[in-house]
């Protein structure tokens, strides 16, 4: 198969990369950026652990095909902090214990993360409906909905201030 | 509420430290590896790469059953980039011995389900490695397979052993047996009676096994996704023949495993090939993989029957069921002689357990979560509603009047009740879910809108964290600066264990969290460990880890009158300092290395055994209130409650996170899951998260969390394990719910809008 380049912007660095026609945002990600945070839970679009956003909307990166995305941007798990601090909703999943194994959270927080941009502050049954397509086996699914909803709250505060 | 007026109310047992403010235990800490999971940066086994890292792929049987004729990997072998491919004809005949199924080889020449594997390739790329697979040619001779329990066992039904289809020790049914069972039925006042069926369940982890493995000549090292990896370890060395000593495996970050990534054939082929291909190799499932090869939950026939009394005691169980364990599983009777458990929840002078571990020509069946216990609690507890029914006794009744309690001794195997608090769970969890009020009666729903018909039911369970199995082993070291570290073998599943166990060690040290280190998940770094399942990893692995704590601390102590010549003064270590007759006195004076102290638990035999004098029973109490639609047949639930005698929470929102979470799996397994077969081909038809449906976040119900704290005597700072029996009632409460709604009885799950239908006599 033949192979050109992509640029991609990963969170804030521009990486030029050789790629095949077949190759998925998950796999340049995970094996050709070392950006290991992104999960593969069934690489067939049905668990949302592998969810990035890219220009600031979620996709599921074993679905999109990478050659698409020629100077896009694409954030991950890893790029949501800055500076090696976390982010707001990360430190909010520390603290609500809105997880157990690990495994689905980079791919919840992202989806979250997109959620509270659109929607600054989501009820419980926005939160449910909008994250429905990511799954959690160990069952964090109430911890994560108060994770997000304190992020919310702070959130509120700030803007009564 | 109505009780049992002959039985005193459980008392809550305080003997352990009465009263005591604890500083560390009892705190909801963060867990000490989420910033890890949440920043991305936690390496779980696939996450890791290597320079010169191969690719390794497994080809499954595209039979349920087949004698493999001729196999040629020539043409495979000689693709460009491919390194090695493994079959049954050049891989060591040695037999792995998984504690949990038979034994078996790497590669079987006899296939005995669809996706058995056949072979493994190490190539480049995963491309290549898919390419060499399709590359492999198999010719098979096909055999006459099986694919129900039931059926299994019939005279005439196809072998997939020499020996026959049961897999119980001496091929007979495993058997327990006790009073005189015919007798009771036959003076029984009520008889009540069902057969039952359980579907194949998942544990479908969100990491899909996977193991990395790299030879040096020398050592084998290997990442690897289980929950047992000290007998991975043992595994390797075994079958490869290598020195355990050169053998390490490291598991430090974990995808979920919930009883099924234990003792697999993967990691075996993984290391074979870097081991003849002298490179790294990655061997990763596929999720559908995960799905088949990965074991699952048996399925069941139970034939259940009781006797009771007019007044609602139970004189006599009749169990006899059929257990489909796949195509190299043996567990409930076999290797791991559960049926005697069977008794332990209500009482009766008579009783008959017989089980037949069938062979089948499905993936092979290992425990997960509850094992048995959610399959017969959703038999045991419809009949105990039935009887309640006869009876005229409420369920919540019903059930206090035939289950033990504290101090009972459990027949027949003699062990004395240490804890038991199932009426203050029952209590509470009634309480919270308004059951007073919303019950109406045996068949009467609690509420009726339109097609919309609501119903409440209840069920109960028991933990049984002192069935202990092997080994547990801790060592913890104090350094001269006063803090401390903590060697443990078992593994963290995402269970929380890696932050308990050091709150447990920071308590009895008296030192603050952070000044704990942990080391865990690395075989050459941790003692052995039977591995993490059954509730026991806080449980024994916390009671070696406090031990080891008190030892250390002795070791300290020992050291100072050594070094000080403090014969006959008060020394303690408190806070992290070392006082002398109260005064501090620098601890590096004392020591210029780490003091450690080791804590052994008892190794046991191979095969599970009740212990015989105590049984520590985890009260479970559930209620679950349901809305069917009577035209569609649909179920819904509207509220869950779960109380849970957890002894005391260690950390209860690690506690409450195992409460949810098993209860999360049990509504999945009640009302959604169960993988399903071709019935002529037994192809795996549903083997991917789209077809095979897990509560998400929508499906996921409002559950209540009562955590009973009854303070255990014989737990770590009174504390009792708490993950693997809260699915245990689950599947019987959400049935019994579905019956009060409907008035009439699902007797298989899932229960879905069909089998809803058909108990409506609709269709």
């Amino acid at each position: 198969m033949s192979k050109h380049f992509v640029d991609l912007n990963v969170n804030g660095v521009i990486h030029s990369i050789q790629v095949k026609g077949n190759w998925t945002l998950l796999k340049v990600l995970r094996d050709e950026l070392n950006l290991t945070g992104t999960k593969c839970g069934c690489d067939e679009g049905q668990c949302g652990a592998c969810t990035v956003l890219v220009n600031d909307k979620p996709v599921l990166s074993c679905l999109t095909l990478v050659s698409g995305l020629h100077g896009q941007e694409v954030t991950t798990i890893e790029g949501l902090g800055g500076g090696g601090n976390l982010a707001p909703l990360q430190e909010s999943f520390i603290k609500h214990h809105a997880l157990q194994c690990g495994f689905c959270t980079p791919g919840m927080i992202m989806l979250a993360e997109d959620l509270l941009l659109r929607n600054p502050h989501p009820t419980e049954q926005e939160i449910r409906y909008e994250l429905r397509g990511n799954l959690c086996r160990c069952g964090a699914y109430p911890n994560i909905t108060k994770a997000i909803q304190t992020v919310t709250a702070r959130g509120r505060e700030r803007s009564n201030e | 509420m109505s009780r049992n007026a002959e039985r005193p109310r459980s008392e809550t047992v305080l003997e352990y430290e009465q009263e005591q403010k604890f500083k560390v235990v009892g705190q909801s800490f963060p867990l000490r590896d989420a910033r890890e999971k949440v920043d991305g940066s936690a390496k779980y086994s696939a996450d890791i790469k290597l320079e010169g890292m191969l690719h390794a792929k497994v080809l499954g049987s595209r039979h349920a059953h087949a004698m493999i004729r001729k196999i040629d990997v020539t043409a495979a072998r000689n693709l460009p980039g491919v390194a090695e491919v493994l079959t049954f004809e050049n891989t060591p005949r040695t037999l792995f011995h998984p504690h949990e199924t038979q034994p078996v080889f790497m590669f079987n020449q006899q296939l005995r389900f669809y996706g058995e594997a056949v072979a493994a390739v190490a190539a480049e790329t995963e491309e290549i490695a898919d390419e060499a697979l399709e590359a492999i040619k198999v010719e098979y001779d096909t055999l006459p397979a099986v694919f129900d329990p039931v059926e299994s066992a019939k005279p005439d039904a196809p072998k997939l052993y020499p020996e026959g289809n049961l897999m119980d020790p001496g091929g007979v049914p495993l058997t327990i047996t006790w009073g005189n069972v015919e007798k009771a039925f036959s003076e029984a006042e009520i008889v009540v009676k069902g057969t039952f069926r359980t579907p194949v369940h998942s544990p479908a982890p969100m990491e899909p096994r996977v193991c990395v493995a790299s030879w040096d000549g020398k050592d084998l090292h290997a990442w690897v996704s289980s929950q047992f990896p000290h007998r991975v370890a043992e595994d390797l060395a075994t079958v490869l023949d290598i020195p355990l000593s050169h053998v390490k495996v490291v598991s430090h970050f974990f995808g979920g495993g919930f009883g099924g990534k234990k003792q697999d054939e993967y990691y075996l082929m993984a290391a074979l090939l870097s081991i003849r291909t002298k490179r790294p190799v990655k061997l990763e499932f596929s999720r559908e993989q995960e799905m088949i090869m990965g074991k699952r939950r048996h399925s069941s026939v139970e034939n259940i029957r009781l006797a009771g009394t007019k007044d609602g005691r139970i004189t006599a169980i009749d169990f006899d069921t059929y257990y489909d364990v796949g195509a190299h599983g043996n567990f409930v009777g076999g290797t791991l002689g559960f049926l005697e458990s069977f008794l332990y929840i209500y009482k009766c002078e008579n009783a008959v357990f017989r089980g037949h571990d069938m062979v089948t020509n499905l993936p092979t069946a290992q425990p997960f979560r509850g094992v048995p216990f959610p399959a017969y609690h959703f038999g045991i507890e419809q009949l105990v509603d039935e009887l309640g029914e006869k009876a005229g006794l409420d369920p919540i009744t019903v059930r206090l009047r035939n289950t033990y309690r504290k101090g009972d001794t459990m027949k027949p195997f003699g062990a004395t009740m240490s804890n038991y608090a199932i009426e203050e769970c029952a209590e509470k969890a009634a309480a919270a879910a308004g059951f007073r009020s919303k019950w109406k009666g045996w068949k009467k729903p609690t509420e009726v809108r339109d097609t919309k018909v609501r119903g409440i039911g209840v069920g109960l369970s028991m933990g049984w964290v002192e069935w202990m199995r092997d080994m547990s082993n801790a060592t913890v070291k104090i350094y001269p600066d006063g803090s401390a570290e903590l060697f443990t073998g078992t593994q963290d599943l995402g269970t929380g264990s890696n932050t308990t166990l050091c709150q447990l060690v920071a308590e009895e040290l008296g030192l603050p969290l952070y000044k704990v280190k942990l080391t865990a998940g690395d075989t050459s770094q941790t003692p052995n460990d039977f591995g993490a399942c059954s509730s026991r990893t806080l449980y024994l692995g916390g009671l070696v880890s406090v031990g080891a704590a008190k030892k250390a601390r002795q070791a300290l102590i020992n050291a100072a009158r050594l070094r000080l010549g403090a014969d006959g003064e008060s020394i303690e270590f408190k806070e992290g300092k070392l006082l002398v007759n109260g005064e501090p006195v620098p601890l590096s004076e004392v020591i210029k290395e780490p003091v450690s102290g080791s804590q052994h638990g008892q190794p046991l035999e191979y095969a599970a055994q009740f212990f015989p004098s105590t049984y520590v029973g985890g009260a479970v109490f559930h209620i679950a209130e349901v809305e069917v639609d009577v035209e569609t047949g649909e179920v819904k639930v509207l509220k869950y409650t779960d109380a849970q005698d957890v002894g005391r929470a260690i950390n209860p929102a690690v506690v409450e996170g195992q409460m949810y979470g098993g209860a999360l799996q049990g509504l999945g397994y009640a009302l959604g899951e169960g993988l399903t077969f071709d019935k002529k081909t037994g192809k795996p038809l549903n083997a991917n998260f789209l077809d095979y449906k897990i509560f998400n976040f929508e499906d996921s119900p409002q559950v209540s969390l009562i955590r009973i704290e009854s303070h255990e005597p014989n737990g770590p700072f009174g504390a009792l394990g708490v993950g693997e029996h809260s699915i245990n009632p689950v599947a019987g409460t959400v049935a019994n719910a579905v019956a009060n709604a409907i008035g009439a009885r699902v007797f298989e799950i899932p229960i879905t809008p069909e089998r809803v239908l058909r108990a409506l006599g609709k269709i």
